[in-house]
């Protein structure tokens, strides 16, 4: 019996491999979309490029690392769910963690991007430790998009055509010919012929452009998925964006001694100011739950790392260098902001 | 295939003024599937009276950069018209107000039908117009002027003083469409005065003429001289009744609200 395999892309729900397949997009959800990797390889990964970016002096780099660093917290504690959720329906807030998740593998690995643009394209090496010591024979397309042809390329295996995937029609083109074709997209999307439209690549800036994005977007239930999720948005109405899905730390009770709720890292920061190469350490405050990462200034840090549930506000202001009554506003700051309790 | 185009006019804004034909031809549209279309007001308004009514909204048009007015409203009236008559379907146009009420859409949409041979249906609503004057007593012996503020503001349409006039939009204060809040209303109410008062008095009385919004979307009046015009704020869709000089008293007074209340901002 021949063994196919089954590319990473498009990342549609379903958790079983098929008989005689092996589902990269299935491994890949299991060993790298988990808390354990969030919190583990994937932040491990992610710090040391920042430590080298920081190291060179490259702020747009350390930029985009840290806004990534400080996700990993509130993604390892949503991660799970999500993948379950996602494996077993398709479901919009799901994919909508997952899809910054895999931001989060992309750039700890190193990954470029798949064919679909959203989906990380594992290296040789991965795809290899992933077959746990299976030889496939071929690589099993399932739509154009779907990145088999470059996985087989990696592999050095054929591909042959799978089962068409059962997706709403969608058309991919450049994004110069969007303005010149609007009248026919929009007008197929509108009769329902056309569920949506890929660009491969970026629009022209010019207003009939713009003009036709907006009809697209008028016309098409589901182009902002498509634009969002790539080919695995067309199997949900609608997803929240991850901001939404995030909501602030309740806050901590009232009293004394006090002790963290979340983590602290004191880097250079924050990243519109690595970015206009002027950093000045920051204090991140970074909750093991759904709540979004707070910058902060780093007196707060040093006081955060200085109340370890033994010590008073007084005490910890000595050991962090500040004075009492400036340490006992940032506690009682802090505690509305879900980083301490009593 | 359909291919139909159906402009409905809603009225200014509450449902009272909703004509019954207005009515029909919503429900219709939701009984049939019909793929409907609306701006920001026209859009709120068909969905408080047609629950369920599935709106696309034209909104993206005013946010675009680049696309002013003119610009969007061309860009809508030749969707819809491709939409109802290339695609075949089912097209209704939302609109608030009357459709025949300055509204730039809606004509590109009837000169491009008609110059086309495409049927229009255009389903007719109580325009703002109707609602302003209930506040004044407009004598019609000397003729009306109906202007947008911007024309005279920024336009250089000139008024002819001996012809009361009714300018509209007094609150508006960009070319853009994203002019939905006050704050900004005053630069337009400067303009509009240091215009007005090379042709009329200082103390030349004029009525400022709002709705008090949701829900009850009472008529309002306020009179003042020329001379105060820009010392407040006022809403994009105010209105700025100018009598004319010499002309019959009663067209410089302010009405009682016709609603049967007292006159409560």
């Amino acid at each position: 019996m021949s063994l196919v395999l089954r590319p990473v892309g498009p990342f549609l729900t379903g958790a079983a491999e098929a008989p005689g397949e092996l589902n990269l997009s299935v491994r890949l959800r299991e060993r790298l979309f988990t808390a354990a990797a969030m919190s583990g390889e994937h932040r491990a990964a992610l710090g040391d490029q920042l430590r080298a970016a920081f190291a060179e002096g490259d702020g747009e780099a350390a930029a985009s690392l840290l806004v990534a660093w400080v996700q990993t917290w509130a993604l390892a504690s949503m991660v799970d769910e999500a993948r379950v959720r996602w494996t077993q329906r398709p479901d919009g807030a799901a994919l909508a963690v997952l899809v910054a998740a895999a931001e989060i593998v992309a750039q700890a690995k190193g990954w470029p991007m798949g064919a679909d643009g959203r989906w990380p394209e594992p290296d040789v090496d991965w795809v290899m430790s992933a077959l746990d010591g299976a030889r496939p024979d071929a690589v099993a397309q399932h739509h154009p998009e779907d990145g088999a042809e470059a996985l087989a390329a990696l592999l050095n295996l054929p591909v042959i055509q799978g089962a068409p995937l059962p997706l709403p029609p969608v058309v991919s083109i450049p994004g110069e010919a969007l303005a010149p074709r609007r009248a026919e997209l929009c007008g197929a999307v509108a009769r329902g012929e056309l569920a949506a439209v890929r660009l491969t690549s970026p629009p022209p800036e010019d207003l009939p452009t713009r003009l036709a994005w907006g009809e697209l977007h008028l016309e098409s239930d589901l182009q902002t998925q498509l634009d969002r999720f790539g080919l695995a948005g067309l199997t949900v109405n609608e997803a929240p964006s991850l901001a939404e899905l995030l909501s602030p730390a309740p806050p901590g009770a009232p009293g004394e001694p006090m002790r963290r709720l979340c983590d602290v890292a004191i880097l250079p920061g924050p990243p519109s100011a690595l970015r206009a190469g002027r950093p000045r350490p920051t204090a991140w405050l970074l909750f093991r739950g759904p709540h979004p990462p707070i910058p902060t200034i780093v007196e707060a840090g040093r006081l955060l790392q200085a109340l370890d549930g033994q010590r008073s506000v007084a005490q910890a202001a000595q050991a962090a260098g500040l004075p009492v009554q400036q340490a006992e506003e940032l506690a009682e700051a802090l505690r509305g902001l879900g980083a301490l309790t009593a | 295939m359909p291919s139909t185009l159906t402009i409905i006019g809603l009225g200014p804004a509450r449902r009272e003024h909703v004509t019954l034909e207005a009515m029909e031809h919503l429900e219709a549209a939701l009984e049939r599937g019909a793929r409907v279309y609306g701006l920001a007001h026209a859009r709120e308004a068909a969905e408080r009276l047609v629950p369920g009514l599935p709106i696309r909204s034209l909104d993206y048009l005013y946010g675009m950069p680049g696309v002013d007015r003119p610009k969007a409203y061309e860009d809508l009236a030749k969707m819809l018209v491709r939409r109802a008559f290339e695609d075949g379907l089912d097209v209704v146009y939302l609109v608030a107000g009357s459709p025949l009420y300055v509204n730039d859409a809606v004509l590109l949409i009837r000169r491009l039908c008609a110059t086309r041979g495409h049927p229009l249906r255009l389903v007719h609503g109580v325009s703002f117009v109707d609602l302003v004057l209930d506040r004044v007593y407009w004598t019609g012996h000397r003729g009306l002027q109906l202007y947008s503020a911007w024309n005279v503001a920024r336009d250089g349409v000139a008024l002819d003083a001996e012809t009361p006039a009714l300018l509209f939009q007094l609150g508006e204060f960009t070319a853009g469409g994203d002019a939905l809040d006050d704050r900004h209303s005053t630069e337009m109410l400067v303009e509009l005065r240091d215009v007005l008062l090379r042709r009329y008095p200082p103390e030349h009385p004029v009525i400022i003429l709002y709705s008090s919004g949701r829900p009850d979307y009472r008529s309002l009046g306020r009179r003042l001289p020329l001379a105060e015009l820009a010392e407040g704020t006022v809403p994009v869709y105010s209105n700025l009744w100018v009598p004319a000089v010499g002309g019959p008293a009663v067209e410089a007074e302010l009405a009682p609200p016709s609603d049967g209340l007292e006159d409560r901002p």
